[in-house]
């Protein structure tokens, strides 16, 4: 492995401590990267990700402070030593929120923050906007307001903004985890074409590996311990308990090499000889009377109509999921079942209250709402304390060591939640709503930036609910999410359903929103991991 | 696809003009019909700006577009909302306690402490005057913010006001942002069973709030530093730390001692005014000396176009006669039944009032251009 010249990233022996803590975040790291990479960085929440993406460009320790020991060096520069502001001409860092790195209201004048920063002249500044804008296919950005953005076309336009800068590696932070699949599929379209057309090393954390590992020459997995392995992707995979279920199901069928991409897991799966969809019984529906019921509803925003005359009806004892792009009206369905807005035309009722003659106070008697970012909810100083908030607010005796065990929470009763990890913070958030023992449960979005275990930790716990007859409607992007816990699927299309009906079904007769395992077979029977499984037992 | 879509409508200095216009025409005016009529042409104008900028993000996503104008003019809406209400409590008490004037409506009982007495038209009048001329001013900029470019303004400012500029236009639009988060967080707690009865009350939405504030200053400030916001331009040769800031500190202090000393010391008005210039000199003496040394560049894109002089001309127009009547003459631009100790009707000329309704033009130029854009785009459809 050792060559004559010199990697383009060289991290030697990194030890680095956050100021206020004990624990170092990395611990005697070390890595090297070679110009051209396409390096993926993954590992369990909390686990030193960002830390080392930070490292690269002297965020960290210079923003952060801390006690640092070991030698980095990245392009022959010291970001230790520079820091971050003469660092921005080597590294372009790209964060993980597309609304909060944003300095100017237009496209063209935030790509050209960078470069008025480093005082380059005005036909440079002209020519490397042109440019940048080309490389990333975001031309017809160029004056448009940012506010006026998608999700995937900021996350673009910040791509395009830290290209002004012609830096030697583009480091990003989950660059997609607050995005719907088709953005997020534009961006890293984007990426893999800088890295291919260009040669430019990129390195990129992620959570959903489903999307990007086929794109990555190599793969860093840092464990909680702090130990880390670097490979490639598929050895790395084989490995480590984070694994798309792509992944996962040619590690239980033995397929080798493990495939990375449907394409590559196709040749296998044909010759897997799988149960034939007919072998696919639907259960007979048997539906309990209906506790959510919207009757030919009618919303508009602004003059704008978002629903026109939909109607549905929702069961307790199911978890029903809403699917569909940004802007279909997924979030305004939940704010009208809830009553925090009133429909137009139609009726809604929930839990047998009409929606329009209650109000959101006597409505959230029976029912609990998760919003997409849990630390809307929280604000006591500890986890104890925000249960008791919500159990005194419904007049209910303080209690909660029962919920907090079911929510795995129990040793940190006494913790204060903003220490907290973001899938713990999430359970506290599920558990401050639990804790009014609401009879429907809401939740929007409920897997931003967790991870596949967190993910398995939140399945369970919404599994349990439902088994207690509970109704619970969560609006979600995540298939994989959807297809291992919903029974039903509502799949929205500018605000009418374009599909409804068992979560099997809808998913195996999806192109886009289908799990990586549906895709795969195209079966009912076959989903999720879970189903393959069965099949394997059963012989 | 050359068409300016939605980003800055006018060049910076047209709009300025438009601004200064319909800021003289709020201003100078104290007069119900003028007032009205400048609220009302500055209200087409800010309408048709919010349009043309959402139309013209429809045309890729019409969807993001939707919600992204919803929470934004949601977010407006509540402080608009609030001010308004604030307006009209206040103009309530100043009705109550003004107890001027020939016209009497009830009197209450003179025991009453400051809302005792007669209760007069005159009053009202006056209230009602007070409040229009507050909203007339508040739709205004509620106009030129609209269709304001804040980041080609702070371009055009001068280079000490750089850094300053910057933060404050961060700072402008996290103000908006802060009202929707604040709705977004009562509406999770409402849902969560929480009412507010008490002012302790308000802790389980102001605490998520700060540290959702917090955090956002926080990633928008690493996102600012690994882009060198904070790197020192090449060739920049500073002056000394301690220079700076004993000109900056100096030149406040001046400023306090000579407004102590016009609020003590009336009867020497001139040694309180000198020295508070002299403190204002001082403070922008060190601020240039600093910035000249600066040597960071900027970008500039703005063009000229024939819209900003179809803009400009009649901005001109209109802030020379409001101008022009406020010389000549004075009286027509008032009504004042508070002095006058009577209620009759407000002066009217109808050449003011046509100059004033021109404040609309921007909306009449957007109408036009709008057509432009909407064939461009058709013809756009068709090469695909």
């Amino acid at each position: 492995m050792d060559r004559m010249h010199n990697p383009l990233i060289r991290i030697e022996g990194v030890t680095y401590t956050y100021p206020g803590t004990t624990r170092p975040a990395l611990r005697d790291f070390s890595l090297r990267v070679e110009e051209g990479e396409f390096l993926l960085v993954t590992g369990v929440s909390g686990a030193g990700k960002s830390t080392l993406l930070r490292l690269l460009n002297g965020l960290v320790p210079h923003f952060y402070g801390g006690t640092l020991s070991g030698s980095i060096s990245v392009a022959g520069r010291d970001p230790v030593e520079v820091g971050p502001g003469e660092m921005s001409d080597t590294v372009g860092l790209v964060f993980q929120d597309p609304e909060a790195q944003f300095v100017a209201e237009v496209v063209e004048d935030e790509m050209a923050f960078a470069m008025e920063n480093a005082s380059l002249p005005l036909p440079t500044m002209r020519k490397r906007i042109e440019e940048s804008l080309n490389a990333l296919g975001i031309e017809h950005l160029r004056s448009r307001r940012v506010s006026t953005l998608s999700g995937g076309e900021r996350q673009r336009v910040a791509i395009a903004a830290v290209l002004t800068m012609q830096p030697r590696v583009l480091v990003l932070d989950e660059p997609t985890s607050q995005l719907d699949p088709q953005s997020a599929e534009e961006v890293l379209d984007s990426l893999v074409k800088l890295n291919k057309d260009l040669g430019l090393t990129i390195v990129l954390s992620e959570h959903r590996l489903e999307r990007v590992v086929q794109h990555a020459d190599r793969m860093l997995y840092i464990g909680q311990d702090g130990e880390s392995i670097v490979g490639e992707p598929r050895d790395i995979l084989a490995e480590i308990p984070l694994a798309p279920p792509l992944a996962q199901v040619g590690k239980l069928l033995g397929w080798t090499p493990l495939p990375l991409s449907i394409k590559e897991a196709r040749r296998f799966a044909t010759r897997w000889s799988s149960p034939t969809p007919s072998h696919y019984h639907p259960s007979p529906i048997t539906h309990r009377p209906p506790t959510i019921c919207l009757q030919n509803v009618w919303f508009g925003y602004a003059g704008r109509e978002v629903l026109h005359g939909l109607s549905m009806d929702i069961y307790p004892g199911e978890i029903t999921a809403l699917m569909g792009r940004n802007g279909t009206g997924k979030t305004t369905i939940l704010k009208l079942i809830m009553g925090l807005i009133k429909p137009a035309r139609g009726q809604i009722e929930t839990l047998s209250m009409n929606t329009r003659r209650t109000s959101p106070e006597a409505m959230s008697a029976l029912m609990g709402y998760v919003p997409q970012q849990p630390d809307v909810l929280l604000f006591a100083d500890t986890v104890q304390a925000e249960i008791d908030f919500t159990r005194r607010a419904h007049h209910l005796p303080p209690n909660g060591a029962e919920l907090l065990s079911s929510l795995g929470l129990a040793p940190y009763r006494q913790s204060d939640p903003k220490d907290l990890s973001v899938g713990e913070r999430q359970r506290v958030a599920l558990a401050a709503v639990l804790a009014g023992n609401p009879q429907a449960l809401i939740l929007d979005e409920p897997t931003r930036g967790l991870d596949y275990i967190q993910k398995d930790a939140l399945v369970s716990i919404l599994r349990s609910l439902r088994q207690e007859g509970r109704t619970v409607v969560l609006a979600t992007h995540d298939v994989e999410l959807a297809a291992h816990l919903a029974d039903r699927i509502i799949l929205m299309g500018d605000g009418d359903i374009i599909a409804d009906g068992p979560a099997r079904e809808v998913m195996s007769d999806s192109l886009v929103f289908s799990s990586q395992v549906s895709k795969l077979f195209r079966n009912p029977a076959l989903v999720t991991l879970e189903d393959v499984m069965r099949v394997v037992e059963t012989g | 696809m050359m068409w300016n879509s939605g980003a800055a409508h006018f060049h910076v200095g047209a709009w300025l003009l438009w601004l200064l216009a319909a800021m003289l025409g709020a201003l100078l005016t104290r007069n119900p019909l003028y007032l009205v009529i400048v609220i009302a042409a500055a209200s087409i104008a800010r309408n048709s700006l919010t349009r043309s900028l959402s139309t013209n993000g429809e045309k890729t996503n019409v969807t993001n577009m939707r919600l992204q104008a919803d929470t934004a003019s949601r977010g407006w809406g509540l402080l608009m909302r609030a001010v308004l209400w604030l307006l009209v409590i206040i103009s309530l008490f100043k009705v109550l306690s003004l107890h001027i004037g020939t016209t009497v409506l009830f009197t209450l009982p003179e025991g009453w402490p400051i809302i005792g007495g007669p209760i007069t038209a005159e009053g009202f009048a006056q209230a009602g005057l007070d409040a229009l001329s507050l909203i007339s001013v508040l739709t205004v900029f509620s106009a030129f913010s609209s269709g304001a470019d804040y980041y080609a303004l702070l371009r055009s400012s001068p280079a000490f006001m750089h850094q300053v500029g910057l933060i404050t236009s961060i700072a402008i639009t996290f103000v908006p942002q802060t009202v929707t988060r604040f709705a977004e967080i009562r509406e999770a707690q409402t849902l969560r069973g929480h009412h507010v009865r008490r002012i302790s009350d308000l802790l389980p939405i102001i605490m998520p709030l700060l540290a959702g504030g917090m955090e956002r200053s926080m990633n928008l400030a690493e996102a600012m530093e690994a882009r060198g916001f904070s790197r020192t331009p090449p060739g920049t040769r500073n002056l000394p730390p301690i220079l700076v800031q004993s000109g900056l500190a100096g030149g406040l202090g001046l400023i306090l001692v000579g407004g102590a000393f016009l609020a003590f010391f009336a009867p020497l008005p001139s040694v309180g005014w000198s020295t508070v210039i002299a403190g204002l000199a001082l403070i922008v003496i060190t601020l240039r000396a600093v910035s000249v040394r600066s040597k960071r560049t900027r970008y500039r894109r703005s063009v000229w176009r024939d819209a900003d002089t179809m803009l400009s001309a009649p901005s001109l127009g209109v802030a020379i006669i409001v101008l022009m009547y406020k010389i000549v003459a004075p009286a027509s631009l008032v009504y004042d039944p508070l002095s006058r100790l009577h209620i009759y009707m407000p002066p009217f000329d109808p050449v003011l009032a046509l100059a004033l309704a021109a404040l609309a033009v921007p909306a009449v130029i957007l109408r036009g251009r709008g057509r432009q854009v909407g064939r461009q785009i058709e013809l756009e459809s068709y090469s695909r």
